[in-house]
């Protein structure tokens, strides 16, 4: 377990140098110079150039510029928005945990409807509601998401008026961010209106989550209903089966089991394309997401902003990836000996 | 039938027949797979069936609905846009951009990322372990923000579009590609060839490359709709193809405001993504299922 992990760690540390190297390179890859991308109108006074130039240590050599970039990092100095004059690591910090509620809610759904579909649809294989489950997960891979979302606004925010358009709580509410969860913060706030704030802010994510969670719903039907098929045809189900348990007993004590011993690695590899939809749903729901920023700041060509979100978006990714690994490798001996992770 | 032939067994079907009579034997999968071939026709034709230039505006039929409602005509079969644009036309010609633009993304990243995979695979060793971390990196960034980053440096536009899905999609062909290489190479059938004497390059020819068709073609059709759902998603996004372009995910965009008052701008262009994609995963899958039965027969 402790070779897994050092070299699991030492893939973590490489690929975050790499990572922090290519969200450092933008700066220099982007045409023109660097301080050009930074002031792209050239709107900026001299002396802001100069705390600019100051700020990434431009007249210094390549390397120096990185190791600054770095400790700007560590520093929590990760430069001023052009668009709106905010620290960004404060917006980054906020947008990101709204992206994360998302996500995480959008996964929730995902999971207590796409894990007990796969099981019932492989558990009775073959039959009417195995086919009808599969080609729904057929259809729902193949939506595109924008489309979905923008159908559900269609017909449950336009049409039926069950759910408010678009952002994450209603405008009337005023919820001081401090943990940046907002049911946190509205369970915080000393707030006469907290239940209706509260209320608002659930409606408001309903119909974000519906529309992110047909992705990775449709995958988890997918890889539960493949993988117990898989492991039905092993020797140990058919030995459980001529002991003279039955097709449910062999379910719960043994198909399961091992079902879920490798799940975590599923759900990790599912973060990918998650955070990819929630990128795209979060601009259409005008949620205060770090998707959403991501295209606004691309649109303005605010290079400090993109650097932010691309670098915490991949860290993410990347360490969620590592920790189901090394979770999966804990829970099973079996996953250490893979040469390759 | 006379059986009377010098030779007792029936002859077996090359491997490609094998897969293309299971392939062929489920209705739904050959649905979807003349789908495809329809609308490749239509992509390929579309300048001669798109009734109207995608372009030209039709100042006084706006927002025209589609023929099957009251208001709508046969002229314009599937209504006009909001600048009186005729809707069959945008999307007919939008053939070309979203499912040509994949097409041309998945070839080329194909080429690409096999080749280095399979060099990689082939050349053992250190190469092979930087090469495993440098793609753990990309593989961490999620394709849609690789594209966008590309996007960052190159600018907006089509080209630039092109150009970032195609590299977006490139770290999966290698993995792929270098996966199978690394489990066809430790097949005995390599080392008879090697003790034939042939060359790296004559190996890989002919001796693995048909060897991983299977997955490389799986991972084509698995490339080829998340390429058309890329596309259309940074359409969408106002990052792809630049406003009168007919890109499916572009028009979908320009429609975002007439939602209410005119769905169909939005939701034609949508069914044509829906449909593409569909019936390329089917075929897919159907692939998938067809390489599996020959498996196990």
């Amino acid at each position: 377990m402790w070779r897994y992990f050092i070299r699991k760690f030492n893939l973590l540390v490489i690929t975050i140098f790499l990572l922090s190297l290519l969200s450092f390179s933008l700066l220099h890859l982007m045409p023109g110079l660097p301080l050009d991308a930074l002031n792209p109108d050239g709107s900026l006074s001299l002396a802001e150039q100069r705390r600019l130039v100051e700020h990434y240590a431009l007249e210094q050599g390549f390397w120096q510029q990185y190791a600054q970039y770095i400790s700007n990092i560590f520093n929590g100095n990760w430069g001023t928005s052009r668009i709106d004059q905010i620290p960004i690591f404060d917006q980054m910090v906020s947008s990101f945990m709204s992206t994360l509620q998302l996500a995480v809610s959008a996964m929730a759904l995902a999971m207590f409807i796409g894990v007990p579909l796969g099981i019932i649809s492989a558990y009775y294989h073959g039959s009417w509601f195995d086919r009808t489950v599969t080609s729904m997960s057929l259809i729902g891979q193949s939506i595109p998401v924008f489309w979905w979302a923008l159908m559900l606004i269609l017909l449950l925010a336009l049409g039926l008026q069950w759910f408010p358009l678009s952002g994450r709580i209603g405008l009337l509410y005023d919820i001081p961010e401090v943990s940046h969860i907002l049911l946190i913060d509205i369970a915080l706030a000393d707030d006469e209106y907290q239940r209706a704030a509260l209320w608002s802010a659930v409606r408001h994510i309903i119909l974000p989550t519906l529309a992110i969670s047909v992705i990775p719903m449709t995958a988890l039907i997918q890889i539960t209903r493949a993988s117990l098929i898989d492991i039905s045809e092993k020797n140990y189900i058919q030995a459980a089966r001529a002991k003279g348990l039955s097709r449910y007993q062999v379910l719960w004590r043994h198909a399961l089991p091992n079902y879920f011993s490798s799940f975590i690695r599923h759900v990790g590899a599912l973060t990918n394309p998650l955070l990819t939809t929630t990128m795209v749903v979060e601009y259409i729901f005008d949620w205060p997401g770090a998707g959403r920023w991501l295209i606004h700041s691309l649109v303005a060509q605010d290079v400090p902003a993109i650097q932010a979100c691309m670098l915490t978006i991949s860290v993410f990714v990347i360490c969620i990836s590592i920790i189901t690994d090394l979770l999966a490798a804990w829970s099973n001996p079996k996953e250490r000996n893979q040469s390759h992770g | 039938m006379d059986r009377n032939t010098i030779y007792q067994d029936d002859a077996v079907p090359s491997i490609t027949k094998q897969v293309i009579t299971a392939f062929s034997s489920r209705g739904i999968f050959m649905v979807a797979f003349w789908t495809l071939i329809l609308m490749l026709v239509v992509m390929m034709l579309s300048y001669v069936l798109a009734p109207y230039h995608p372009q030209h505006q039709h100042i006084d039929l706006l927002l025209l609905p589609p023929s099957w409602y009251d208001q709508g005509t046969v002229e314009f079969f599937f209504g006009t846009d909001g600048l009186g644009r005729d809707i069959l036309s945008r999307v007919i010609s939008g053939t070309r951009y979203t499912l040509g633009g994949a097409i041309l993304t998945v070839v080329i990243s194909g080429i690409i990322g096999v080749a280095i995979g399979a060099v990689a695979a082939m050349l053992r060793g250190l190469r092979s372990s930087i090469l495993h971390h440098l793609l753990d990196t990309i593989l961490a960034i999620p394709s849609l923000l690789l594209a966008i980053l590309v996007i960052a440096i190159l600018g907006r536009g089509w080209d630039t579009v092109l150009l970032a899905v195609t590299i977006g999609l490139i770290p999966q062909f290698i993995r792929v590609s270098h996966q199978a290489v690394l489990a066809v190479l430790e097949t005995e059938y390599v080392r008879m060839a090697r003790l034939d004497g042939y060359t790296n390059f004559q190996l890989f020819y002919r001796v693995v490359l048909p060897n991983i068709a299977e997955p490389l073609i799986i991972r084509f059709t698995a490339a080829l709709s998340s390429a058309v759902m890329d596309l259309a998603a940074l359409g969408f996004l106002n990052l792809g193809a630049q406003a009168p372009a007919p890109e499916w995910g572009s028009m979908m965009a320009s429609g975002i405001e007439l939602l209410t008052s005119a769905p169909w701008v939005i939701t034609l262009p949508g069914i044509a993504i829906f449909i593409s994609v569909l019936s390329i995963n089917l075929v897919g899958e159907g692939l998938q299922r067809s390489f599996k039965k020959l498996e196990s027969s």
